[in-house]
C-alpha cells in the first residue's frame, strides 16, 4: 500500500493477529473492448478507468453484501486520539441492547482497540495494516469474513488514525463520518478540507474541555459548511455524552 | 502520503492494457487529477520516474490534466471555480453544489511494440 510511507508489504497486513495472505494484484474484469482499433506504433489506447477501479470493485462488492444483510455501515475517519474508540464504547453502552453493533478497527499494529470494543460487548475484528496508513476495500473484504453480521444491524469501520489517505479509499460504507476533537483546534477543516468534503457527518468530541480551550464551536462549523454545505455536525463530548442523543437520534433515523 | 501506491495502481492498469494491445512498450501515460482529489500532483510526478524503473513504462511521458474543483450555486445557477475551496457561490455567496475536482482517472495510454 503506502510505499510513500515505507509499506506495501501485504504480508504486514493483520486481520485479528492473522496474516493476510499476499493479496490478488491482477485484474479480473474484460477490458478487449478498448484495445479494438489500435495496432499502429506509437497508438494511443483510450482507458478511461477510475484509477482506484480494483479498490471500487470490491467496495461494490462489500456493499452487496452490506445490502444483503440490511447492515448500514458507517467509515469513522479522524487524527491519531480524537476518541474515535471512547464514542464507540459509548455508543455500544447507549444503544447496543436494542441495536446490534459491529466494529471493524483498524490500527497499524496492535488490538487494544478490538478488545476494548468486545469488552464494551459488541462484535470486532482488528485489521493491522502494518505501515499502511489508510484501510482499502479489500481488507475490509476480508474482515467481514470474520465478522457475523446481525440482519439491521450497525458496522462502524473504524479507519486508521489519519485525516489524508482514507479519505480516497471507498470501503463499500454508506457514509464517512469524520471527528474532530477540540483539543486539535477548530481551523482543522480548513487543515484538512478533503476529509469534510467526502464525510457526510462531522463529529465535533471533547466539547467537555471547552473552558479550557481556546477552540471556537462556531467557526469550526462555519468552516466545515462552507468546505461541504451538506455536512451534518453534532458538538459532541464522550465523556460526559453531551450532545450524543442527538447524533443517536440522526443514526436512528437513516438506519 | 500515498501517491506512490497510487502510481503503482495507475502502472498496474496501463501495463495490463499494453499487454492486452500487444505492445512492448508504454510511451505516455495521460492522466486526469481532480484538484481535491486528495492527491498531489506534484508528488504523482515525483514518484513516476522511480514507480517505472524496469518496467515498460521505463521513459515515458506523464501527462496530467488537472480538473478544476467547482460548484455551481443552486440559487443563481452560476458555475465558479472554487479556488479558495469553499462551496459558497463567488457571486451570491449560498453555498453550492459540487460539480467537479473529485476525478482520479486514466485518461488514455500511449504505447509501442
Amino acid at each position: 500500500m503506502c510505499q510513500e510511507c515505507g509499506c506495501l508489504e501485504v504480508d504486514q497486513i493483520k486481520i485479528d493477529g492473522k496474516l493476510l495472505s499476499a493479496r490478488n494484484h491482477t485484474h479480473q474484469h474484460d477490458h478487449s473492448h478498448h484495445a479494438e482499433n489500435n495496432v499502429d506504433t506509437g497508438r494511443e489506447i483510450s482507458i478511461k478507468q477510475n484509477i482506484l477501479q480494483k479498490n471500487n470493485q470490491i467496495a461494490s462488492h462489500n456493499r452487496e453484501h452490506f445490502a444483503a444483510h440490511h447492515v448500514f455501515s458507517m467509515n469513522w475517519i479522524s487524527a491519531p486520539g480524537s476518541g474515535k474508540t471512547t464514542l464507540l464504547e459509548k455508543m455500544i453502552e447507549d444503544l447496543g441492547n436494542n441495536l446490534s453493533i459491529a466494529v471493524i478497527e483498524g490500527d497499524q499494529q496492535t488490538d487494544n482497540d478490538a478488545a476494548r470494543i468486545r469488552q464494551a460487548g459488541a462484535e470486532a475484528v482488528q485489521v493491522n495494516t502494518g505501515a499502511a496508513c489508510h484501510l482499502d476495500a479489500e481488507m475490509i473484504h476480508q474482515a467481514l469474513h470474520k465478522l457475523p453480521l446481525q440482519k439491521n444491524s450497525l458496522l462502524v469501520i473504524e479507519n486508521v488514525g489519519n485525516m489524508v489517505c482514507p479519505t480516497a479509499y471507498d470501503l463499500g460504507e454508506h457514509l464517512k463520518l469524520s471527528i474532530i476533537s477540540c483539543t486539535e483546534g477548530d481551523d482543522k477543516p480548513l487543515k484538512y478540507p478533503d476529509l469534510l468534503l467526502t464525510s457526510k457527518v462531522l463529529l465535533i468530541n471533547k466539547i467537555d474541555l471547552l473552558p479550557y480551550l481556546d477552540f471556537n464551536v462556531e467557526n469550526c462549523m462555519q468552516w466545515a459548511k462552507k468546505i461541504n454545505p451538506e455536512i451534518i455536525i453534532f458538538p459532541v463530548s464522550a465523556k460526559t455524552k453531551e450532545g450524543l442523543s442527538e447524533f443517536y437520534q440522526w443514526l436512528q433515523q437513516n438506519l | 502520503m500515498h501517491e506512490l501506491s497510487i502510481m503503482m495502481s495507475i502502472l498496474d492498469t496501463c501495463q495490463q492494457e499494453a499487454e492486452k494491445a500487444g505492445a512492448g512498450r508504454v510511451s505516455k501515460i495521460h492522466l486526469q487529477i481532480g484538484e481535491r482529489s486528495g492527491v498531489v500532483v506534484d508528488s504523482l510526478k515525483f514518484v513516476f520516474s522511480m514507480a517505472t524503473q524496469d518496467t515498460m513504462a521505463e521513459g515515458a511521458e506523464l501527462e496530467i490534466d488537472l480538473i478544476p474543483f467547482e460548484g455551481e450555486c443552486p440559487h443563481c445557477n452560476r458555475r465558479f471555480h472554487a479556488s479558495a475551496g469553499f462551496l459558497v457561490c463567488d457571486q451570491c455567496g449560498n453555498y453550492a453544489k459540487l460539480i467537479g475536482g473529485q476525478e482520479l482517472n486514466i485518461k488514455s495510454i500511449e504505447v509501442e511494440d
